[in-house]
């Protein structure tokens, strides 16, 4: 054990030099899908940047990434955790794969299975979802792109 | 909010570091069961997290700006009326009971203003309603002199978020009202933050200084409920037969009349206390021992059963009479 900790304590420091802090940038932003009363009379859906949202309201999550170093970035994996008082509600952009055990596993939602009181299981709904992950062989140097999700606060 | 997560394997202690931190952050904001709502005040962050092979081997990690949200206080409230059915009342009746439920729908506790409205359309009659009365000890059921009367802007109820209370209307009906006429009555209530079209914000009014937000419901919300009035009448047919001491029908003295009172109750719901009497005619005498009930004999004398010779009347006590029953009674006299 002690010889583990010992490699780790090594790598991971040199792991974050490597990166640096250039090499790949990840923004996230949170939209709130308002329902507003129009001109025209009729309610209609307004997406704007969320500071502050009530129980019920339709969130957009969405991240952007970009490449910012000379090598193409390979295993390029985007995760996130959804806050605890986010229901997860589809929309996601394609490849997607979902945690509903807080990411010790992945999988698609349909392959997934929740933990019942009775010591049984049950299959996962989205309602479960406690993270999405998305997945891509490569970026290239310079590439960019993004990827977002539909979440309801609870 | 961050956990890493790289591969489909994930070393043991790297579990414990996601662990730990989704519970740090369960511990800011307890999750509330999905239909309570997420608590006033509560934030929510965001952040997500990129993992990629480094050139020189091993995985670099690249985390996001986080993003925080506060959640406003909404007001929603809603009002159903409880009754199983129409609240059966009589004419006249006093502190008839309508029961409905009030149910706070927001994410933080909130004093609601109750009203009602009696003069109503889509109906028969307009009940007056004397009171409106909280539930005050909550087994959902009018208590009178138990349950506290409401007056408002002095003990406006105040419910948790997801929370409900139930409240009593309490009316006369008017004595006019017909068998079978319904009436239409509501409960309202009243967020007393703030009303308005779904959107509206108060700013600063919300629990610990948010933004108070008014729900779909427009922060108020309200129920019919009905009343349903159960008039019963009765109606006497009397009719007489002789038999005179020859084998015929005349009237001659030493003739027997026989008297049959037939008691017919209508409408809705039962006549309670129904007695009838009828006085024996002037030049006739009564039969002893000859007052039936629905064919069975009954005593003379004031006791036990219902039949009763007061000496100048015959009496029977038919108690409570359900309605679309009919009672028949017969006694016999002789011509003097």
């Amino acid at each position: 054990m002690r010889t583990a900790f010992a490699i780790l304590a090594l790598i991971a420091p040199a792991a974050a030099l490597a990166a640096g802090p250039e090499a790949v940038q990840l923004t996230s932003k949170v939209s709130v899908e308002h329902v507003r009363k129009g001109a025209d009379g009729q309610p209609h859906k307004v997406v704007e940047e969320a500071k502050r949202v009530v129980p019920g309201e339709a969130l957009v999550f969405e991240f952007s990434y970009r490449n910012a170093g000379a090598k193409p970035a390979t295993g390029f994996v985007i995760t996130d955790p959804l806050p605890g008082n986010v229901a997860f509600a589809g929309g996601e952009t394609a490849g997607a794969v979902y945690s509903v055990d807080h990411g010790k596993s992945w999988g698609a939602l349909a392959s997934l299975r929740v933990p019942t009181a009775n010591g049984g299981s049950r299959a996962a709904t989205s309602a479960d979802v406690n993270g999405i992950r998305w997945a891509f062989p490569a970026i290239a140097p310079g590439g960019t792109g993004k990827v977002s999700f539909r979440g309801l606060v609870k | 909010m961050r956990y890493q997560a790289s591969g489909a394997e994930s070393p043991a202690f790297v579990k414990k570091t996601i662990l730990a931190a989704l519970g740090a952050v369960a511990s800011g904001a307890l999750a509330p069961a999905f239909a309570a709502g997420t608590p006033a005040g509560t934030t929510i962050s965001n952040t997500a997290t990129a993992t990629y092979d480094l050139p020189a081997g091993g995985t670099g990690t690249v985390t996001s700006n986080t993003v925080t949200l506060k959640v406003d206080e909404l007001i929603d409230v809603t009002v159903a009326w409880k009754d199983p059915g129409d609240v059966l009342g009589s004419a006249g009746g006093t502190n008839q009971v309508l029961s409905f439920t009030v149910t706070n729908g927001g994410n933080a506790s909130e004093a609601f203003t109750l009203g009602s409205i009696a003069a109503l359309g889509g109906d028969d009659f307009d009940p007056t309603v004397t009171s409106i009365v909280l539930d005050t000890n909550g087994n959902g059921v009018y208590d009178a002199g138990v349950d506290t009367v409401y007056v408002p802007g002095s003990n406006d109820p105040a419910i948790a978020a997801d929370g409900s209370i139930t409240a009593f209307i309490l009316s006369t009906l008017p004595t006019a009202a017909n068998d079978a006429n319904r009436a239409r009555t509501e409960l309202t209530a009243a967020s007393k933050k703030g009303t308005g079209t779904p959107g509206t914000s108060f700013a600063g009014a919300g629990t610990g200084g948010v933004t108070a937000v008014v729900g779909l419901t427009g922060g108020k919300g309200l129920a019919d409920g009905w009343y349903k009035i159960q008039k019963a009448a009765v109606a006497f047919v009397k009719t007489a037969s002789v038999a005179d001491p020859f084998g015929g029908a005349t009237q001659v003295p030493g003739s027997t009349v026989t008297y049959t009172l037939a008691a017919t109750v209508s409408g809705t719901g039962s006549l309670a206390n129904l007695k009838v009497s009828d006085a024996i005619p002037a030049g006739t005498t009564y039969k002893p021992g000859t007052i039936t009930l629905d064919g069975a004999t009954l005593t003379d004398a004031a006791d036990a059963d219902a039949g009763a010779f007061t000496g100048s009347a015959i009496a029977v006590s038919l108690g409570t009479v359900a309605t679309g029953t009919t009672k028949t009674v017969t006694f016999k006299v002789k011509i003097n």
